[in-house]
């Protein structure tokens, strides 16, 4: 919604509000008003009507009692006795007199009375304005009753003869000297005192004022319904109240059903309730009145508050307006701005403030599109040179990328040719010993079938050819052993079978093995275990190192001793092999276990090594983790030993 | 008298483990490579058989295979050596023995002995 409507709409609201609020206001206080005026006329009038009636009873009363005093001395005079005549009853007097005075009395005469009578102590009526009350016994009566002790007004109740409501009152007849000798009753006429009560002056066209006795009964008529059955209880709302011994006011609906607004007085005298009420239409016809007024009014203000509104809301809006579409020009980049509504208000102020900021931004943005040509030109071929430089590096990269890629790719085939020699050399291996050892095959079995003189009787000469090409013959296939370990050890084609093994057991095949031939040179051979429990180890591969070492040792030593060892140290099991013999050179000492090297080569002698060598066994014990060594004195013999880590490492 | 056939592709080596065997009185017969031997030990009835194991045509370990329902012992004769692993798991497939060469006469002789008797 546009802001204008939305102003507008505030404005048109806010009166109809205010009219509504207002107009409400007053017609409520206007009826208040109404109604209170009402209040306070009908109860001057029930006021008076009260003490009307109260004056009425009063001056009936009054008569009554008055009669009493008379009517002894009256009736003595008028039957020619004496006024000191002692009166012991009622029957002491002329009836026909009583009647006569009874009749005559301007009480009996008045219309105020209905009924007057006398009555003995007996109950019994003597005389009565109405004939046929005479003789009649009411000595259950309360009025009876209570009047032979004081006067008494009976108000209300029904009446037991007729059925219709009746006041009485009843005074004593005292004798002189006051004995009390009868009662003198008069009945009020109930029409008299609907009249005196029902007179509406004042009352508009639809009030009434009636009486009410305290059993519920209408003691005067209503003047609205005057044939409504008299012994029918009323029981409204507003007589309820009243019965219950207030005066006040209410509006409620009445005996008829209509709704009526009412005063009520309270009459404790008589236990009597008066009501004054009118008909609530009529109170509100003033009103009527009333409202259309306000109604006419309410509109008009309304009408002119929208007016009002709307001229204030474009006031409001026209300066905004404006102000907005200085801004909008600036926005649109229009900075040089003319066109300006003036209006002479804070608006217009901020409309000229912002003429002028505009116009000095546009000053502003010529020096600053100069100076930003300048800016840009730098700025371009600063970005040119580094993107240059840039270009560059990211060739240099690209180089250096591809540069390295070769070098990948030929370490790549490096790679795939060293796979490829490896497999060679696996492939050359099985080859060579293959081949080396199928020719020896048959020559060693032939010579062993020459020697075992399966091919016929040799010579002594011809049988020692033979031994001497069987030795040569071990020999070769000796060394050709040797190689091939030392190629595989080489090539790392060796796997270790590593097994649970006990030292002592291989320390005990080993010296089996070379005892023997100990003994037939003279040596003493000699084991001593130390208690190894077990290492984990290759059996077949440590039995040949320690093999090796025994029998280098049965091969360098002519007499004395050879003793091999186990001992647990730290950690490792050391395996050593100790003789007499002729012990090795210091200088040759560190190059004992390197490739190929055959100590005392120089004498020609010695026997030569078969099996394993020295390099071998070195390998070997070093892929189970361990280490290699000797100690020797030339001359006096020699100890080679290796020591084996308990669990097992290397490979 | 046992059977023996060797099936080996180097001559000499076969005639002089035939000699050799033949001496401790067992029966030989052999085969040069590795069909011939197929075919023989198809068609004939032998105690043992003694095979090489690198020959150019059939490995004997391929021999092996397609005759090992046959009911007779077979060892290998070979100059390659064998790792005590290699030679479980070939006594679990059936090989009886594995004897390199060159061997000890006497040694070969209580190896075939221990085989067949």
């Amino acid at each position: 919604m546009m802001f204008r409507s939305k102003l507008i709409l505030i404005f048109v609201l806010f009166s109809v509000i205010i009219s509504i609020v207002s107009s409400y206001s007053f017609i409520s206080i206007g009826s208040h008003a109404i109604e209170d005026r009402v209040r306070a006329q009908f109860d001057s009038v029930a006021t008076l009507k009260a003490s009307q009636f109260l004056m009425f009873m009063e001056t009936e009363k009054d008569d009554v009692v008055r009669m009493s005093d008379d009517i002894v001395v009256h009736s003595l005079i008028h039957s020619g006795k004496s006024e000191d005549t002692a009166i012991t009853s009622l029957d002491d007097l002329d009836v026909v007199v009583l009647r006569r005075l009874v009749h005559d009395n301007i009480i009996g005469e008045s219309e105020d009375f209905e009924e007057l009578f006398l009555m003995g102590l007996d109950g019994k009526v003597v005389v009565s304005t109405d004939a046929r009350h005479e003789g009649v016994v009411e000595a259950d009566q309360g009025y009876f009753l209570s009047a032979l002790n004081a006067t008494y007004v009976q108000g209300g109740g029904p009446g037991n003869r007729t059925g219709e409501e009746s006041f009485v009152i009843a005074v004593p007849i005292k004798a002189t000297g006051g004995r009390v000798i009868g009662v003198v009753a008069g009945k009020i006429r109930r029409t008299r005192m609907t009249e005196i009560v029902s007179d509406w002056t004042g009352l508009g066209e639809t009030g009434e004022t009636f009486l009410v006795d305290k059993y519920n009964y209408f003691i005067t008529t209503p003047a609205r319904k005057p044939d409504y059955a008299l012994n029918t209880q009323v029981y409204t709302a507003g007589v309820n109240d009243c019965l219950a011994g207030h005066s006040g006011s209410k509006h409620f609906d009445d005996y008829r059903g209509v709704a009526v607004f009412g005063v009520y007085k309270w009459i404790p005298e008589y236990d009597v309730c008066l009501m004054s009420k009118i008909d609530d239409a009529e109170l509100f016809v003033s009103m009527r009145g009333l409202m259309i007024t306000t109604v006419f009014i309410g509109c008009g203000t309304a009408f002119i508050a929208i007016l009002v509104g709307i001229w204030l809301s474009f006031s409001i809006y026209k300066p905004l307006n404006a102000l907005g579409d200085i801004a909008n020009d600036i926005g649109k980049g229009d900075l040089d701005v003319h066109n300006i509504k003036r209006t002479y208000d804070e608006f217009g102020d901020l409309g000229r403030t912002l003429v002028v900021m505009a116009h000095d931004l546009r000053k502003y943005q010529g020096r600053l599109l100069n100076s930003e040509k300048h800016q840009k030109a730098h700025l371009v071929s600063e970005v040119n040179r580094k993107t240059q430089e840039l270009r560059r590096a990211i060739g240099n990269l690209e180089n250096t990328r591809l540069a390295m890629l070769n070098i990948m790719e030929d370490m790549r085939q490096a790679n795939s040719h060293l796979q490829e020699l490896d497999k060679a050399k696996d492939e050359f291996l099985n080859l060579v010993s293959h081949e080396l050892k199928t020719p020896l095959t048959p020559i060693k079995a032939h010579l062993e079938l020459l020697a075992d003189g399966d091919m016929g009787k040799l010579s002594k000469l011809q049988m020692e050819s033979v031994h001497t090409l069987s030795r040569s013959t071990d020999r070769l296939n000796g060394i050709i052993m040797n190689l091939l370990e030392i190629a595989r050890i080489n090539t790392g084609k060796i796997q270790l079978n590593i097994d649970r093994i006990r030292p002592d057991d291989i320390a005990k095949q080993v010296y089996d093995d070379i005892s023997l031939a100990g003994k037939e040179k003279g040596i003493k051979v000699s084991l001593q275990c130390g208690k190894t429990g077990f290492i984990r180890a290759d059996r077949g591969r440590v039995r040949e190192c320690l093999s090796n070492f025994a029998t280098n040792a049965l091969k360098f030593t002519e007499k004395g001793s050879i003793t091999i060892f186990t001992r647990m140290e730290k950690g490792v099991v050391r395996f050593s092999v100790t003789d007499t013999g002729i012990g090795i050179k210091q200088e040759d000492q560190h190059r004992l276990f390197e490739k190929f090297f055959q100590a005392g080569r120089q004498d020609v002698g010695k026997p030569k090594g078969v099996g394993l060598g020295l390099y071998s066994v070195r390998k070997i014990i070093e892929l189970h983790g361990g280490e290699v060594g000797v100690e020797s004195e030339f001359g006096k013999g020699s100890t080679f030993w290796f020591a084996l880590p308990r669990r097992g490492g290397g490979v | 008298m046992k059977k023996v056939i060797y099936v080996e592709d180097d001559r000499d080596t076969a005639e002089a483990v035939k000699l050799v065997l033949e001496l401790a009185g067992y029966g030989v017969e052999l085969a040069f490579c590795g069909r011939e031997g197929l075919a023989k030990i198809q068609q004939k009835t032998y105690d043992l058989a003694l095979l090489d194991i690198m020959m150019p045509d059939m490995s004997g370990w391929d021999l092996f295979q397609k005759v090992r329902t046959k009911k007779m012992k077979f060892a290998f004769l070979s100059a390659l050596p064998v790792s005590d692993e290699r030679f479980k798991e070939l006594k679990k497939a059936g090989i009886s023995d594995y004897i390199t060469k060159p061997f000890e006469r006497k040694d070969l002789i209580a190896r075939v002995k221990k085989m067949v008797g």
